[in-house]
């Protein structure tokens, strides 16, 4: 679509107020490959915003920042008003996150699992007790709450790596593809809770995913990003409006605004890989 | 092939010192050992050299040091074949990958016994080049003698290996599946208690005491008797003897033995890989589910561990009773390694080596005290020692438990590190939560050493004291270290713990330890014993006073340098 495939989309300017995770200039690099090329992003308050990309864009270290898993180059991180870098602790109090890959402490069982979280959090007791029962409740996991999480399947521990990110009742949310792993019902499940989240506990929510037709569903507005980039923002209808797809579904819009020839692929690649196109890295 | 399936290793760890952490690690590493030889290469050199003065014996002393020196890198590298050869062979990760390929059976074989030989043996390079090179410029050995004896320890280190690849492969194809697991270690502990047998029978202590000998005539006997026949370590000193000693008694039966056994052994094992090695493969991939020794015991701990605390509706009126008290981070952490711990089944093995590694302090100390009392060390010298020795055991107990500590938490740091807990709390959770096991089991060897061989109760309490400390530190330092050099993607904590940062660690702490039971070494036995020692000057005083400030100071270094390490690598 764009002739410079590497092209910045701008910033729209909105109150601080308005926005719970303010990103400005998030730059990585690793060696001489920049995985994020000066990122600047506003995630709304009480909206669920989505994060897209192909393979490789640098959604997950963009995501992974924002929760403090990996630390920038350069750029600032402000969650709902404390900055990742100087107050990392406050910070992280009020973001939960969910990894692509739900990696937790297999030896531990459920509810070993979740008290932890309500301890690394330093929750009051009896809340910790009421949100254990809630959220095993919600997540039909409460028969497994005494067995060892080693024995449970790949949607299973997804499923307990949500609760124990929601157990804190953080104010923003962090999804690094959500549906992986998950069946047809907990497909489900996750876009209606995600919704109910929103409406009902005015949580924001800032999730990356290849599913588009989650993003399409249950996400307010969109970024786009391409090779480190931001190449488009905006709800569903402006991005339509954006890539000329006035009647596509986002999943033509998608494929529309990270269209690029090969040429524009070997510069962009080239760019990231701080080399001239055709050069050998 | 061979040269690939190698070369790809190679390449990983070309690549490892490459990155960015790598960059610096390599040459610190390098500065560390090399100081390490170094002192290895002193201490050798000054015992030759003390040896030699004990006229007329001392040449044949030397000579017997020699071989039980050698004997016991022989044991250390039957025990660590076993173990590699296992690991390597059937249940590195890797395998899966490897063995879907198209790789012919003697490349695969060939690369993995090169692999498990260069594995095992580092150690020899580290440990074995500087002592023995001390021997041979204490005995004033030609400079060829050198890289001699290089070439004459390639093979010695490659029997072990040949024999453990043959013993993996009858076991795995010998065995229920389920019990190789149980057979490696039942294997790698009679090793290590033979050779423990075979090194007692020896009474490597008496050597240093030749005075406790009734006579003349009973030390030249024992000096004289070969320490066991047919050994591959009796093959190398029998070589290394017309270049040391200028004796050529069985050069020659020894060198055709020392070429042919690797060769037999690896061409025997090559053999029986041909036919037996993808059935014992198979069978130990079951294995992995299977319900050997180790499996029923580990269902057993989980299980009582896991109902402790009642079920679910105990354990969450339990948590209602709380009330609105915060639950705390601290204790949450560590209460989550320790569950973690009870059911790492791995780690049970590492277990049995602690009782084993106390009993054989204690019975060593028994044998020491007799042997050497008065008349090498004295009093005051053994209980220097003992503390010396009891330090060493604390090091190593944290090296082997409290060093992987946040290595172990694998891939599910993604919770620590989004947690709202600071990096160094996290690591001041790991050091507590480890203390107290390492801080028992140091009060109890150095309190039994010291009562068994009817220590005064004021030396006990002063030792005490300083063991205390010491665990303290090493705890501190352990886990710090560990965070520098995590190892995340490992799921094996034994292998964690015998890693290039374990082995730093080590290394810098035994330095530490000792220098500190240096520094309090006067102003301790002036405490208990003031008539020998009488009143210390104001700069051993000072002295002193530096080794409490260094001791206050060590765990907080130790534990903040890691936890900016570990900010660093995110």
């Amino acid at each position: 679509m764009s002739t410079d495939p590497v092209a910045s989309s701008p910033l729209p300017e909105s109150s601080p107020d308005d926005v719970i995770v303010r990103v400005r200039g998030l730059h990585k690099k690793y060696g001489d490959f920049t995985a994020v090329d000066h990122i600047d992003l506003d995630v709304p308050r009480g909206e669920v915003f989505g994060v897209l990309g192909p393979n490789g864009a640098g959604k997950t270290t963009t995501l992974r920042m924002i929760t403090g898993l990996i630390a920038p180059d350069r750029g600032e991180v402000i969650i709902d008003g404390h900055d990742l870098g100087r107050a990392p602790v406050d910070a992280r109090r009020v973001t939960g996150f969910i990894p692509d890959r739900p990696y937790v402490y297999d030896k531990l069982t459920t509810l070993e699992y979740l008290r932890f979280i309500g301890g690394l959090y330093k929750m009051k007791a009896n809340h910790v007790a009421a949100r254990i029962e809630e959220l095993l409740t919600l997540f039909g996991l409460k028969e497994w709450a005494d067995s060892l999480i080693e024995s449970f399947s790949h949607g299973m521990k997804q499923r307990l790596v949500f609760c124990g990110a929601l157990l804190p009742e953080p104010s923003v949310l962090v999804v690094d593809e959500p549906m992986v792993g998950l069946d047809p019902r907990g497909h489900r499940l996750i876009k209606s809770l995600f919704r109910e989240l929103v409406a009902d506990k005015k949580m924001s929510i800032l999730l990356s995913t290849h599913t588009l037709e989650v993003a399409e569903e249950v996400c307010d507005r969109i970024v786009i990003i391409n090779h480190g980039r931001i190449v488009a923002r905006g709800s569903l209808g402006e991005l339509r409006l954006e890539s000329g797809q006035t009647d596509g579904n986002l999943e033509q819009v998608f494929l529309r605004i990270t269209e690029e020839s090969q040429a524009e692929r070997d510069q962009a690649v080239a760019e990231r890989f701080g080399h001239e196109p055709g050069e050998r890295p | 092939m061979i040269l690939d399936l190698i070369g790809i290793k190679l390449r990983m760890v070309r690549g490892t010192l490459r990155s960015d952490e790598g960059r610096l690690r390599g040459p610190f590493f390098a500065v560390l050992s090399l100081m390490f030889a170094a002192a290895l290469f002193r201490s050798g050199h000054f015992i030759v050299t003390q040896s030699l003065m004990l006229e007329p014996v001392g040449e044949l002393l030397v000579q017997r040091l020699l071989a039980i020196t050698l004997l016991v890198f022989f044991g250390l590298l039957v025990f660590s074949n076993i173990v590699t050869s296992f690991s390597s062979f059937y249940l590195a990760d890797d395998l899966e990958f490897l063995m879907a390929q198209p790789i012919p059976k003697d490349a695969m074989f060939t690369s993995r016994f090169l692999e498990a030989m260069l594995q095992s043996s580092w150690v020899i390079i580290l440990f074995g080049v500087p002592l023995f090179s001390a021997i041979g410029y204490g005995m004033g050995a030609h400079w060829s003698f050198y890289p001699y004896l290089v070439l004459v320890l390639i093979p010695f280190v490659a029997i072990p290996t040949g024999l453990a690849s043959i013993l993996a492969l009858l076991v795995t194809n010998i065995l229920a599946a389920n019990r190789t697991r149980d057979a490696a270690l039942f294997f790698g502990l009679v090793g290590f208690a033979t050779l423990f047998v075979v090194i007692r029978s020896v009474q490597p202590e008496r050597l240093l005491n030749p005075e406790s000998f009734d006579s003349i005539g009973e030390l030249m006997r024992l000096l004289s008797v070969p320490t066991t026949s047919y050994l591959p370590s009796d093959w190398v000193i029998n070589m290394l003897a017309p270049m040391l000693f200028g004796t050529r008694g069985q050069w020659m039966w020894s060198a055709t033995f020392l070429a042919l056994t690797p060769l037999a052994l690896y061409f025997i094992s090559a053999w029986l890989h041909r036919p037996l090695y993808f059935r014992g493969y198979t069978k130990t991939q079951e294995g992995r589910h299977g319900g050997g020794l180790m499996t029923i015991a580990r269902n057993w701990a989980v299980e009582r561990s896991r109902r402790a605390g009642g079920d679910y509706h105990e354990r969450m009126a339990k948590l209602r009773a709380l009330g609105e008290q915060p639950l705390s981070s601290l204790k949450a952490l560590v209460h989550k390694d320790q569950a973690v711990f009870m059911r790492d089944a791995s780690q049970w093995s590492q277990l049995l080596i602690v009782v084993a590694i106390i009993i054989i302090y204690l019975v060593n100390f028994k044998y020491f005290e007799i042997a050497a009392n008065e008349a090498l060390l004295g009093d005051v010298g053994l209980s220097f020692f003992n503390l010396a020795a009891c330090s060493f055991v604390t090091v190593t107990l944290c090296g082997r438990f409290l060093f992987p500590a946040v290595s172990v938490e694998g891939r599910s740091f993604w919770l620590i590190l989004q947690a709202p807990i600071s990096l160094e709390r996290f690591l001041v959770g790991k050091w507590l939560g480890s203390l107290a096991p390492i801080v028992i089991i140091g009060q109890l060897l150095i309190w039994s050493s010291n009562l068994l061989v009817g220590t005064p109760f004021l030396t006990c309490l002063l030792s005490g004291i300083q063991i205390l400390v010491i665990t303290v530190i090493c705890a501190a330092v352990a886990v710090g270290m560990g965070a520098l050099y995590p190892q995340f993607h490992n799921p094996n904590a034994a292998k964690i713990a015998s890693s290039f940062g374990a082995v730093i660690f080590m290394i810098s702490c035994i330095f530490l330890t000792l220098m500190l039971l240096g520094m309090w070494f006067y102003p301790s036995m002036t405490i208990t014993q003031p008539e020998r020692f009488g009143s210390l000057s104001f700069g051993l005083w000072a002295i002193a006073a530096l080794g409490i400030v260094i001791a206050a100071f060590t765990p907080v270094i130790a534990l903040k340098a890691g936890a900016s390490s570990l900010r660093a690598r995110f």
